[in-house]
């Protein structure tokens, strides 16, 4: 075990999942991940002989299934991330750990595995339920593939995004509240904000400038694609659709009149955004660690 | 080599100025006290020694180390302990030791060597399996301390290490530093209570308002923090003040003389600053001149008192 992530490591094993408090979460999750995906198997299956009937139930449980592990991390994450760096504040232990012979971001990165380790925890206590999708059949290992992108970039996104939201905070619980206001408003008020605001740019661009609706440029189409693609639901839609289509996995083509537009598949562009945004979000919470007080310490 | 040297060092917050071109140096192996009221800065020092604030200006060298460009290299050699207990509530005792020895990097064989000894040492060996959150303000404070020692640091920073404890709490932790000091350590600690100080320093500064107002040894800071003795002359009968002030004022040792006529006695209480010997001969030049004198007595000097005169307190 690395020489400074294991202490945090150690700690996280020794007090947060010796507490009874997250063996009952683990307990209420896991039960309620199995009740949601028998019930998903029951409508599936009716569905499923009455209409699909050749789509093996796998494939058509599989997209809820990882979308119940979406909600998971959605749930979980935030408050385990964003409860680090203010506990530690709270606690007075964060100057221990300052005056300790490891670098900034050496703490900080430690503080992202401590508070990885029961999301992903949980993650290894859903994969039977998870397995349970691909041995009823269809899922294929692209979709496995996908899926495990989408689950280890929203994981590694919303962790630090909770470090970063808790290195600014004073206490713990606006750490949790100012996390969980962003992460909705990342994966719930993107695809409200697409849904009411794509009419109406559509009326207004179609109204003030036909030919750009026509002709859209790359660029434009890039853009909205980085925008959308930060959503791990819709750039994880988009994939199983892909899929499901049978359209190629890696790119996404844009058709506009008679041009066609090449672009990243949304997962494959969540994955590289959701690297780059945890990286700049732990470099950001180093920073905020390291900054000279403006106020006099107490 | 002193193991820390302050140089002109500044320390700003916003348009506040916490501490104002400080300099003066720690000599290794010594008890170091820093000295003043609430606000004085003292923690502010004792945090820039630590590494935990870069200087606004100026400088601060621990072991050969400059704060500003080698805290990484301070960091390994330093026991850095907080005014208030910074600890984790979920653990137990030796789990919180194992932590840090695990961040110092001790290695597994030595790690529960060492945390065995430490919590001999600290007294704290029936506490192994407690959770942190069970202990008191004392048994929390000593294994604060239990944590700066684990890997065995030169130099150790206590900020009010026994500001919240009572008195036979106090003075264990004196001894500890006493016997720390015996093995090499260089200490330095800070306290609002002079005699705290006192007990247990070697060498000590008094700040106050951010600014240096005296250094050097501890007997040297008493002597100068004491200043004047206060001796009470009684005399016998009802002798008129302004005669006996007119007498005094013959006497340049004695200094402020103020006489009071209670019953059948005159009391004169004044300052000198005789020594033993000179005192004898004043005594001697008083009777000489005829004046009755029954008894003398020195004031038991209030050292707290002294103290708040010299960093004068904030005005509310």
């Amino acid at each position: 075990m690395n020489g400074f992530l294991g202490p945090f490591l150690v700690r996280e094993l020794q007090s947060g999942l010796r507490s009874g408090r997250r063996i009952l979460l683990l307990s209420a999750v896991l039960l309620t991940i199995a009740t949601l995906f028998c019930l998903v198997y029951a409508l599936v299956h009716e569905t499923a002989s009455t209409t699909t009937g050749d789509i093996g139930i796998g494939t058509a449980i599989f997209p809820y299934v990882v979308g119940l592990n979406l909600g998971v991390l959605c749930a979980v994450a935030p408050a385990s991330s964003a409860r680090a760096i203010a506990y530690e504040r709270e606690q007075h232990t964060l100057e221990l750990l300052r005056v300790a012979p490891i670098g900034i971001h050496q703490l900080v990165l430690g503080e992202f595995i401590a508070s990885s380790a029961f999301p992903i925890l949980l993650l290894i206590a859903l994969l039977p339920i998870d397995g349970l999708a691909y041995l009823l059949g269809g899922a294929t290992w692209q979709e496995l593939g996908i899926a495990l992108i989408l689950l280890i970039g929203s994981l590694v996104l919303f962790v630090s995004l909770g470090l970063l939201i808790s290195s600014l905070s004073a206490g713990v619980r606006p750490a949790i509240a100012a996390t969980y206001t962003t992460i909705g408003l990342l994966t719930l008020g993107l695809p409200v904000l697409g849904l009411l605001g794509s009419p109406l740019v559509d009326s207004w661009l179609r109204s003030s400038s036909p030919m750009l609706v026509a002709h859209p440029p790359p660029l434009l189409l890039a853009l909205g694609e980085i925008v959308v693609a930060i959503d791990p639901w819709i750039a994880g839609s988009i994939g199983l659709a892909q899929i499901q289509r049978g359209s190629s996995l890696l790119t996404l083509t844009a058709s506009a009149g008679l041009t066609q537009t090449f672009l990243p598949a949304p997962w494959l562009l969540f994955g590289i955004e959701s690297c780059v945004l945890s990286a700049l979000c732990l470099k950001l919470a180093a920073r905020v660690l390291t900054r000279p007080p403006r106020k006099l310490p107490v | 080599m002193p193991a820390v040297s302050v140089q002109q060092l500044t320390q700003r917050f916003g348009r506040y100025t916490a501490v104002e071109a400080l300099s003066f140096n720690i000599a290794q192996g010594s008890i170091f006290g820093l000295i003043g009221p609430q606000g004085a800065g003292k923690t502010t020092i004792l945090r820039s020694i630590g590494t935990l604030l870069i200087p606004s200006s100026g400088d601060v060298v621990v072991l050969g180390h400059s704060v500003k460009t080698e805290a990484g290299a301070i960091r390994p050699l330093l026991g850095f302990m907080p005014a208030q207990f910074g600890g984790y509530d979920e653990l137990l005792v030796w789990e919180y030791l194992d932590f840090f020895a695990r961040l110092y990097g001790l290695s597994p064989r030595s790690r529960f060597a060492t945390i065995r000894n430490t919590l001999e040492l600290l007294e704290l060996t029936d506490f192994h399996d407690r959770y942190v959150r069970q202990l008191s303000r004392a048994m929390a404070q000593r294994l604060s301390l239990a944590r700066c020692l684990l890997h065995d640091p030169e130099l150790l920073v206590l900020d009010e290490p026994t500001a919240v404890l009572r008195a036979d709490a106090r003075k264990v932790i004196h001894l500890l530093l006493g016997e720390l000091q015996a093995v090499g350590k260089t200490i330095v600690l800070s306290s609002a209570i002079l005699s705290d100080i006192v007990d247990v320093c070697t060498h000590g500064a008094i700040i106050d308002r951010g600014k240096l107002v005296l250094s050097g040894s501890i007997n040297s800071i008493v002597q100068q923090t004491l200043g004047e003795r206060r001796l009470v002359i009684d005399l016998l009968g009802r002798l008129e003040p302004s005669l006996m002030q007119r007498k005094i004022a013959a006497f340049p040792a004695i200094s402020s003389p103020r006489i009071q006529v209670t019953g059948l006695r005159t009391t004169i209480h004044c300052g000198t600053r005789a020594t033993d010997s000179e005192l004898v001969i004043l005594l001697r030049q008083l009777i000489a001149i005829g004046l009755p004198v029954l008894s003398y007595r020195e004031e038991p000097h209030h050292l707290e008192a002294l103290f708040r005169q010299i960093t004068r307190p904030e005005e509310h």
